[in-house]
């Protein structure tokens, strides 16, 4: 069957970036990147993906694009003839045009959607997709913080080649909030928006040599070493992501991808629970708090999961953290550190230096903590 | 620059399975009649073999000529990029030249028409090089004791593994101590071996520098620490040169030292396991000494360690009264990794590349090994698409992790496409990287010290001509191989289960591949 695939270009994603902003969101943003004489980048780069994904495909593709500059431009420029969406596309762009644009892509239905743009594109499609359709992005945008782009525009080909000839196995990847005004003043914060689901296709952040556990199955093994080391009737607080929520699946519970739950035993007792209620639930008992670095940045505490505060830690004690992530997270951090913040300069200090992580059954990581 | 063979072109025999050949009583070699008196005296020879073990049907064997079945294994040979036809600078595999004299001495009577099981007395000879190629090796480690009995260096690895699980067993603190510390770029061997042998493995990250800091070291240590498990230089081509605190430190703490020397070749003549303080250590003698690539099948590792841990190699050993030379059975042994005493071929090989070589020949390889790594590493640091990871003022050793990370960025053309693409040129691929995939873009070159610097120059050239093709036609560069032997493996396939069987037997019982 051939694969119908909907793309949307952010034409103005990448925009702030070569003039030095730290972004592109906003209007005010975008007419003083115009001003300081920015190109955007995106078409360019979705229209370098649609070349090398055809010539990689064994099979060929339909494209189902929005009009003009957000992908009919781009599907043309590389030589495609898309079916172009009735959504009228004029002037400037917002993330309006974005969501009607996939509103439109669903009813007329597609398999994979591939958009170019930055972390607020991702959020954007986030919104509007959650995990209903498999997507991929192609990384145009200033900032790309979020796991749900390919590396470059050929690696988001060979995802899509893989997708046409059959290969079809998905992930939840991360998407993330990047605050661009905190970005510009040089304080990088990012925290998790929510996932979208991503084609897992070794070679897209890993090449191929010999076969290589995937990420299902390196979550699945950390899953089950962190499920062994909690004793009968103790306390699991899981922070957010996909990683501490495969632990929540190995116990059969269905954890909130972005909130903070808790399980006593095998049962969930509170879901996305604040800072009181944890304090409350593990008052008196043996807790364990599991949280695992936001993606391509580090964060374990602090950003996303304030709901652990420095209370919490004190009251479980550090010695019943546990961090966790796969090890293609901590390939993919800068220089493989963690980093915490968590508003006590006495406990950050306490865990700066080095800790382990749990990577998988009986295998941890040891990573370096900074704190700044 | 270098001529370029800009038309190879691989031998393409569109050549089936040995299994889609032939047909059904078809026959190589049709074996006399036994004599009727062969006959009486032995009996029925199955009648040694349990009833339960016995086929009740043949086994499903090739049934062909023997013309077919030469042919056939002719033209997979010239459908190999082997070493005898191409240069091959796979890294971490040290593909150095094994002389064919040697092969020729392995060949020899003397060799072939032995049984492992004959008396000692009768080959005294065989035991005589095993002997003094273990008195070699300990020289070169620096250690005190070796055997040759792993037929690889995983299971070299694995012994030493072993042994060390068998120390803390005797002292009584085998449950206690259940932790195995490696880093990130010691082969994968170590962390695999360690887990196999039952340890928890725990995994250093590489530091700024691109090895790991001794402070990550000391914040995993304690009683629960078994020992070390390390390469070094790691996969990066950088020396890690505060391994002595490192063995210092796991010793303070009761933890043993294996050193992987699979790949010594940086190091022959230069610097010694045992000096360092590593308790144990291991060379491929395939890689280091010369002997043939073949994994677990024919290679060999030599596994050194300290006088201590003697009494716990695997049985047995050789040794030698001055007089005689015959077999011994260390008191706390780990029993057996393989039958008898390993693959004595290759520890003949060795040998011979050792005797030809002498002490100072070993150190000669090791620094032209190093300086020709050196000579790559400057002129690919000069090449446009090319980087060397971490501080790249760092000088490497005997081979060298670059990353494409630059080219990928400007041409969309990485490592996977280069590694395909210069097969087009009679080379063979280059090897990227072991996983975890830490450096972006990998690509690992190993010269080593036997080849020319022509063939050095024509390697540089092709890649070189890649990266120039990666910018004025990245799709040309993207889809090659287009001249080799076997068309673009689909890599996708790779990664999904249900496309895989190992054997003929297997594809035949697998539901999810498709029969014709």
């Amino acid at each position: 069957m051939t694969s119908r695939i909907g793309l949307i270009v952010n034409p103005i994603a990448g925009l702030g970036g070569t003039v030095g902003l730290k972004g592109s969101d906003g209007a005010d943003t975008v007419r003083h990147a115009y001003a300081l004489g920015a190109r955007p980048q995106a078409n360019a780069r979705t229209v370098r993906t649609l070349e090398l994904a055809r010539s990689r495909a064994a099979e060929t593709f339909e494209l189902l694009t929005p009009a003009g500059s957000m992908g009919e431009e781009a599907a043309c420029a590389a030589d495609f003839s898309p079916s172009v969406l009735a959504l009228p596309v004029t002037g400037s762009t917002t993330a309006q045009h974005t969501r009607a644009a996939i509103g439109e892509l669903l009813e007329r239905g597609v398999d994979l959607l591939v958009f170019a743009g930055g972390d607020g594109t991702a959020r954007d499609v986030c919104e509007t997709l959650g995990e209903s359709l498999p997507c991929i992005g192609i990384p145009a945008g200033v900032k790309i913080y979020s796991g749900v782009f390919g590396r470059s525009p050929a690696a988001v080909a060979d995802v899509m080649a893989s997708w046409t000839n059959g290969k079809r196995l998905c992930v939840a990847c991360e998407v993330v909030d990047a605050d661009e005004e905190a970005a510009r003043q040089g304080r990088p914060f990012t925290r998790p928006f929510g996932f979208l689901s991503v084609p897992d296709v070794v070679g897209r952040v890993q090449s191929p040599k010999s076969p290589v556990s995937s990420e299902t199955a390196d979550l699945d093994s950390i899953a089950r070493e962190v499920v062994s080391r909690l004793p009968p009737d103790s306390v699991c607080v899981l922070g957010p992501g996909t990683t501490t929520r495969a632990v929540g699946q190995h116990l059969g519970l269905a954890k909130t991808l972005l909130g903070v739950d808790v399980i006593r035993g095998t049962a969930l007792v509170a879901g996305d629970a604040s800072e009181k209620e944890i304090l409350h639930i593990s008052e008196g008992c043996l807790t364990k708090i599991v949280v695992t670095p936001i993606g391509g940045q580090g964060h374990i505490l602090g950003r996303g999961n304030q709901q652990l505060s420095p209370a919490v830690l004190q009251q479980a004690g550090l010695d019943n953290l546990i961090v966790i992530a796969t090890p293609a997270k901590l390939a993919g951090l800068p220089d493989h550190a963690l980093t915490v913040d968590t508003g006590s300069p006495n406990l950050d200090s306490a865990l700066a230096g080095h800790i382990r992580v749990v990577t998988g059954w009986r295998r941890e990581a040891v990573c370096p903590v900074e704190v700044y | 620059m270098s001529r370029l063979r800009r038309h190879y072109q691989g031998a393409r025999w569109d050549e089936p399975l040995i299994y889609e050949l032939g047909s059904p009583g078809e026959r190589s070699v049709f074996p006399p009649e036994t004599e009727v008196q062969i006959k009486e005296a032995v009996g029925d020879p199955l009648s040694g073999v349990p009833e339960d073990l016995r086929r009740t049907v043949p086994a499903d064997l090739p049934e062909l000529s023997e013309p077919q079945v030469l042919r056939h294994y002719t033209r997979l040979s010239q459908m190999c990029l082997g070493v005898d036809v191409a240069v091959d600078m796979t890294g971490t595999c040290t593909m150095k030249y094994s002389p064919k004299v040697n092969e020729l001495v392995t060949r020899r009577p003397e060799m072939t028409e032995l049984h492992p099981s004959q008396d000692p007395t009768t080959m005294q000879g065989l035991l005589k090089i095993v002997h003094r190629l273990a008195s070699m090796v300990c020289k070169i480690s620096g250690l005190d004791a070796a055997t040759f009995q792993p037929a690889g260096g995983s299971q070299g690895i694995f012994a030493n593994a072993c042994i060390i699980r068998a120390y803390h067993l005797a002292r009584g603190q085998g449950s206690q101590r259940d932790e195995i510390i490696t880093t990130s770029f010691s082969h994968p061997a170590d962390p695999a071996a360690a887990s196999t042998a039952g340890y928890k493995v725990i995994t250093l990250m590489p530091g700024p520098k691109g090895y790991a800091t001794l402070d990550a070291l000391e914040a995993v240590l304690s009683e629960r620490t078994a020992g070390l498990m390390i390469t070094n230089p790691e996969d990066t081509g950088l020396f890690n040169p505060q391994i002595d605190r490192f063995v210092e430190r796991v010793h303070e703490v009761g933890g043993l030292c294996a050193y992987d020397q699979a790949n010594a070749n940086g190091l022959l003549g230069i610097a010694r396991a045992g000096d360092i303080g590593f308790d144990l250590c291991q060379f491929n003698l395939h890689k280091t000494f010369s002997g043939p690539h073949s994994s677990n099948g024919q290679a060999c590792a030599a596994i050194c360690v300290s006088e201590e841990l003697a009494r716990f190699l695997p049985r047995p050993v050789v040794t030698f009264d001055g007089q005689q030379y015959g077999f011994e059975d260390p008191s706390e042994s780990i029993g057996k990794v393989r039958g008898y005493l390993g693959n004595l071929q290759v520890v003949v090989k060795a040998y011979a590349w050792i005797r030809s070589l002498g002490a100072d020949g070993l150190k000669v390889a090791a620094q032209t090994a190093v300086l020709n790594s050196n000579y790559m590493a400057r002129r690919l640091s000069q090449t446009a698409g090319f980087e060397l990871p971490y501080d790249p003022t760092i000088r490497r050793l005997e081979q060298v992790r670059y990353s494409l990370a630059p080219l990928k960025e400007e041409t969309g053309i990485g490592g996977p496409e280069m590694k395909m693409r210069m097969i087009d040129f009679g080379q063979q691929h280059i090897f990227e990287s072991h996983h975890p995939v830490l450096v972006p873009e990998p690509a690992t070159i190993e010269p080593g010290e036997s080849y020319s610097l022509d063939e050095i120059d024509e390697y540089l050239a092709v890649l070189e001509a890649v990266a120039l093709e990666a910018r004025a036609d990245p799709k040309s560069a993207a889809l090659g191989p287009y001249r080799s032997a076997q068309p673009r493996v689909d890599d996708v396939a790779q990664d999904d289960p249900d496309t895989w069987a190992m054997t003929w037997h297997a594809r035949e019982r697998k539901p999810t591949i498709a029969k014709d």
